[in-house]
């Protein structure tokens, strides 16, 4: 590589280092080889950039190439062998390719259509089709997984893992649990759509969990300790003095786990419950309490 | 090579590997009833790291990603092979075909 690599970038010679990454990532997803196999030009133009982010990307060797004391060729990359390579090449294992794109080519039983959904080289014989089941599970269960028995309708079972957060009508796939493929061809997929029953306590906003909780009016005055449901056990939460009805507390880390690791947030909004039946005492307090006439939380309505 | 090689070679927590696989991004080769993982398994892999550090994309994006990803190494794959096809044909066949071909375009 020898062009200025702030040149290739796109970018000023005093640009940020958040102005350089992100002119990378764009080239990045514009460039790069396995999201464009079969283009030499991208690719050449890819790892001219990731060259150029390579010096430009780290401050110390950026600093070294402003004073010179590096050119642009010191920061080559290491040789890389992209996805594309070992997907295109003869006798390329078939795992991943996938020719559903070519599902609606030609009529049914025209001669190229078995060329056409055949799945790669190897196989020769089609697959089995796939079979979709559904299921309901509990809350916690698709909140925190759990192992699940399914009975298929012809009797077997499948032992079943539903995966920490799984979310209402998320498919879950069991490879090879669908018909078996005609001719000795691999079997196809069972499908199975989970379907989480709704929970009287939690409700589910993403990864993060929400609950009402109703607290006394002593507890909304005084605040003080409470112990609050979350989806892995109880925990004890401090009540701030005054909370009104409304107030939302947050319990970090006591939500949902995330698919990519790190969990949700348990928001917990209160709501004051009055004593029930009325107290003659409160009545009496409040008709005493002169403050009291004087606070109107509607100011804001005007009037 | 087995899971652990695999993790070490992409500097990958094996939690991450579990979540892959369970999105089938990526799918061990079965060999004697062992799955292992291919050099392309981790061509693959280093992809899912660029798509997920590079650019930033999330696991939606890349479970919808990796599906095209797979689609156009299929398609590609099929027309590499009737490429070849119409190349094996006489002259006359090749011609006939390209006519066809440039009708409809």
């Amino acid at each position: 590589m020898a062009n200025d690599p702030y040149e290739t970038l796109g970018v000023a010679k005093n640009a940020t280092q958040k102005e350089i990454q992100s002119a990378y990532r764009k080239l990045a997803k514009k460039l790069h080889p396995d999201l464009n196999p079969g283009d030499k030009n991208a690719e050449d133009r890819f790892k001219e950039a990731s060259a150029a982010y390579a010096l430009l990307g780290d401050e110390e060797k950026r600093a070294r190439f402003d004073k010179g004391d590096i050119d642009a060729t010191g920061a080559e990359q290491a040789a890389r062998n992209y996805y594309k390579e070992y997907a295109a090449s003869p006798g390329a294992d078939t795992r991943y390719q996938s020719t559903s794109g070519f599902s609606d080519f030609g009529e049914a039983d025209d001669i190229f259509s078995s060329f056409f959904s055949r799945r790669g080289h190897g196989q020769t014989h089609a697959r089995g089709r796939d079979l979709h089941f559904a299921m309901e599970v509990d809350f916690l269960e698709a909140v925190n997984g759990a192992k699940k028995q399914i009975t298929l309708p012809d009797r077997t079972t499948l032992d079943l893992q539903i995966p920490p957060g799984t979310q209402d009508g998320q498919p879950l796939r069991l490879r090879g649990k669908g018909e078996p493929g005609p001719g000795g061809g691999p079997a196809g997929d069972a499908l199975i759509e989970v379907h989480v029953r709704p929970h009287p306590i939690f409700t589910r906003d993403g990864d993060d969990i929400r609950i009402e909780m109703p607290i006394s009016l002593r507890e909304a005055i005084l605040g003080g300790k409470v112990l609050v449901p979350t989806i892995s056990g109880n925990v004890t939460l401090t009540l701030p003095p005054n909370s009104s009805t409304g107030k939302t507390l947050r319990l970090k880390g006591k939500g949902v786990t995330k698919r990519g690791g790190g969990s949700g947030d348990q928001y917990i909004t209160v709501k004051v419950i009055l004593p029930d039946p009325a107290d003659p005492d409160l009545a009496a307090f409040a008709t005493s309490w002169s403050a009291g006439e004087a606070q109107n939380p509607r100011r804001a309505w005007g009037g | 090579m087995r899971h652990s090689e695999f993790c070490e070679r992409l500097s990958i927590e094996h939690s991450t590997l579990s979540i892959w696989m369970e999105q089938g991004w990526v799918v061990p080769a079965k060999n004697d009833g062992r799955g292992e993982f291919h050099d392309a398994d981790v061509a693959r892999g280093l992809l899912i790291l660029d798509l997920s550090e590079t650019m930033g994309v999330n696991h939606e994006g890349i479970d919808v990603i990796m599906a095209l990803v797979d689609q156009v190494h299929g398609l590609r794959s099929k027309i590499q092979a009737l490429t070849d096809a119409i190349r094996d044909q006489d002259e006359q066949v090749q011609r006939l075909i390209l006519q066809s071909l440039e009708r409809c375009s």
